[in-house]
Parts: C-alpha cells; structure tokens; sequence
C-alpha cells in the first residue's frame, strides 16, 4: 500500500513544473541579460566583438527595447518562482500554494510565452512558431491537471486538514 | 444483480482513463506523447518555416529519403547495389519505381509537412503507446488489489475494459496532436492550404488509428504476462525495438529471415499510407488481426493468473 493518499500523477506534475521552472528561470536570465547587453549598446558603453555588435544593432533596427525584455523576464521570474513553490505546495496537496501557485505560474509561463512571441524578433527567438506552441502546451496541461483531475485531492485535503 | 457485460467492459474503460490520467506513469504518457509529437512536427516545420530551405528542395529531398525508408521496410532495399544513390535510380527507373511515386504520393500529391510527421509519428509512436498501457493489468496485480473487483466482474470485462480505456486515451492524444499541427500548418505555412489538410488530416488520423490497436494490445499482452510493471514495460519496448533491429541485420545473413519484421505491425504498418486503398484496408484488417492475436494470448494470460 502507499505511504500517503497522493496520487502519482500529483508527483509526476511536480516533477515537471520542476523541470519548467528551470527552464524559464534560465530563459529569464538570458532576458535580462540580454537587456543589458541591449542597454550597453543604445549608449556605447559596452564592448562587443564585431558580430555581436551587429547582432545588437540588428536587434534595435527590428524595434526591440530593453524594456520589453525586462518585462519578458519579469514575467519568467514570477513564472520561475510561482512554479518552484507549488511544487511544495503540490506534494503537500496544499489548495493555496499547490493549486493556485501553480495556476498563477501556469498563466505567467502562458504569458511569457505569448508575449515572446508578440514581441521578440524571429532572430532572438531562434524557432519556429510550433517550437513556441510546444511550450505552451504545458501550462494548458498544468492548469487542466490542477483544476479538473485533481481538483478533488486539494479541495479534500483543504477539508481534512 | 447481473449487468450486460459491455456495461462492465465501458466502465472499467472509463475508470481506467480516469485512473491514468491520475497516474504518474499516464501523465508521463500523456506529457510526452504530446511533446514528442509536437517536436517531431516542429522538426519537419523549421526548416520550411524559417526559410532555411525551399519547399521545393524539401519536396526533392525528402521524397528520396522516405522512397529509401518505403525500400527498407518493405524488405526491397538489399537487392541490385548497396548504396543509396542506386537506390535513387533504382526508385526512378528500375525495380523500385512503385516506390519512387508512392514517396511523390505522400509528399507532392498531398500536404507534405503533414506527411512527413505523420511518418515520423509512425515510427515514434509504437515507443510511446507502451506507457500508456504497461501499468494496466500489472500494477493492480502487483499490489494484490485487482482481487477486490473480482466479486462483482469478470476477469476478461477488466481486461477489455482496460484495453479499450487505453486506446480511446491514445487515440484521443493521436487526435489533439494531428488536429494541432493541421491548425498550425494551414495558418503559418501559406503552401499548405485547409482544403487540402483537412481530408490528409483525416485520412493520416485513420492510419494512425489502426496503428495504435496492435501495440497498445502488445502493451496489455506484456502487462498481464508480467507482474512487475517496470518489466512489462522493458519487455514491449524490447520487443517493439527489437523486432526490426534483429530482422534487419539477420536479413543481411539470410533474406528470408528478414520477414520476422512482420511478427509486429512494423512489416506492413507503411501501407497504412499507401496511394491504393486496397493496400490501406489490407494493412488495416493486419493490424486487426495482430490485435485480435495479441489480446487474445493476453486474457488467456490473465484469466489463468493466480491473482
């Protein structure tokens, strides 16, 4: 018999909110950095070899501003750490900071997701636009788990405790 | 109070999805049937999408890989010269030319980018179907627990039911990724137009219908003959993995040995795309047979199991 009343899949989408959340929290800090980069360019302060140079200055002419990249990673941030706390909140069963953590870094990881593809240059993104439909399959998969599949455990759980 | 035994078989298919989707080993399933399947779509999409090459020259390119591929797993690759480049003139005048225009087929005649994932989802998906099905039997029979159903059901309404529930689940993902990339393809890509997707679509999804019953019902087949799942898995992966490695390189020592590939669907699964709808019904009523085979060995399995 199991040790607990979890369900395995309650473990299995732990595990996978796990492995999002480092891969937008390593998207995000590409984001701010690149801002900087992109910051350093604008006002001539930064030394770049000549084909990052030209990278850069491509990226401007393609009207990307620092700014929509520090939103972007501002996003990817609360996407990072919602996801990393509702994987706590999910092994516990916790409706707060299981469901609905989860829920708000679902939407924030949707939204980084969208808002990359509405305002990053094909040139920064480097994918096709299904590589993008991909990723967002996993928060529409995640808020689908939370709120129909085991919406009973945490709302149960909620009760008992 | 006695039910009809389909009321039984659609219950116990009802819970089995239920139960899966709560799984770990169904969300896995579920989760990497569908990132999978997307990728192998993105794969084909890139190159056309981010104008790295022409749709004619993918058209030109792949046609003569998947002519070499049609060669190969129609056991006909071995016969004239060994290199691919005779291949080629072989599929353009010689003994191959069937080949060369049922290549032209899948990627002239009818949307190509749709073609060509669907092949891809052919040879990937025979991996994949094992997880959804590798827990059915053999982890209930493991934990001792499938006893507690006995008293009110039989033995083959829980392996039907089961076997049902895991084919509606994959044919189910099979749709919402098939639907996904004919959506995706006929907004981005300008060459690929509804008109023409929408029936391909159709007629891939069929394919890809009568594919899924023979290795989900290998799935259950491995499930009830083994008790431990991670076993039953290993073995219909094994097999699925093996069959045509083993065929392949014993057909180099003696052709004949070749046809072993035909133990699994992998002999004659291509067919299901085939040009002559002949070919497709003919592939169909295989794949039927392989299931009916397979379901068979696995109730007789498990109705003699000591539970």
């Amino acid at each position: 018999m199991a040790v607990n009343d979890r369900p395995g899949g309650m473990t299995a989408l732990s595990v996978l909110n796990g492995f999002f959340a480092l891969g937008v929290g390593g998207t995000t800090i590409q984001r701010f950095v690149a801002s900087y980069e992109l910051m350093a360019k604008m006002d001539g302060s930064g030394r770049f070899g000549r084909r990052r140079g030209q990278y850069f200055q491509s990226l401007l002419d393609e009207g990307l501003t620092p700014l929509d990249l520090q939103i972007l990673g501002v996003m990817g941030l609360i996407a990072t750490i919602f996801l990393l706390v509702s994987i706590w909140g999910i092994l516990k069963q916790s409706n707060l900071l299981g469901r609905w953590l989860g829920t708000i870094g679902g939407v924030a990881l949707a939204c980084f997701s969208v808002f990359s593809i509405l305002w990053l240059p094909d040139s920064f993104l480097r994918g096709s636009g299904l590589s993008i439909a991909r990723q967002m399959f996993f928060p529409v998969f995640l808020i689908f788990m939370l709120h129909v599949i085991f919406r009973r455990d945490f709302l149960n759980n909620r009760q008992n405790s | 109070m006695m039910h009809h035994p389909a009321r039984h078989i659609g219950h116990h298919a009802m819970m089995m999805m239920t139960h899966s989707m709560r799984s770990g080993a169904g969300v896995a399933f579920i989760f990497l049937t569908i990132i999978i399947g997307l990728s192998l779509a993105n794969l084909t999409v890139t190159p056309v999408e981010l104008e790295m090459i022409t749709v004619e020259e993918l058209q030109d390119s792949s046609a003569k890989f998947i002519g070499v591929a049609l060669a190969t797993a129609t056991l006909r690759a071995s016969g004239g010269d060994d290199n691919s480049d005779s291949l080629t003139s072989r599929m353009e005048t010689g003994d191959l030319v069937d080949l060369g225009m049922w290549a032209r087929y899948l990627v002239v005649e009818n949307p190509m980018l749709l073609s060509i994932t669907v092949l891809l989802l052919g040879v990937v998906l025979p991996l994949l179907l094992p997880l959804g099905s590798f827990t059915v039997i053999s982890g209930d029979v493991q934990h001792r627990t499938v006893r507690y159903l006995l008293p009110r059901t039989t033995r083959s309404s829980i392996l039907l039911g089961r076997w049902l529930g895991s084919l509606i689940l994959s044919w189910a993902l099979i749709l919402f990724l098939i639907s996904s990339v004919v959506i995706y393809l006929s907004i981005m890509i300008p060459s690929e137009s509804l008109e023409d997707l929408i029936p391909w679509g159709g007629r891939c999804f069929l394919a890809l219908f009568f594919l899924t019953i023979p290795y989900v019902s290998l799935g259950i087949l491995c499930s009830a003959t083994f008790s431990a799942p991670m076993v039953a898995l290993l073995a219909a992966i094994g097999a699925t993995v093996g069959i045509p490695l083993l065929s392949l390189s014993l057909q180099e020592a003696w052709e004949p040995l070749g046809n072993l590939l035909y133990l699994l669907p992998w002999g004659y699964s291509h067919q299901l795309l085939s040009p002559s709808m002949e070919n497709f019904f003919e592939a169909s009523a295989y794949c039927l047979g392989h299931a009916a085979l397979f379901l068979t060995l696995a109730l007789l399995k498990f109705r003699r199991a000591d539970l």
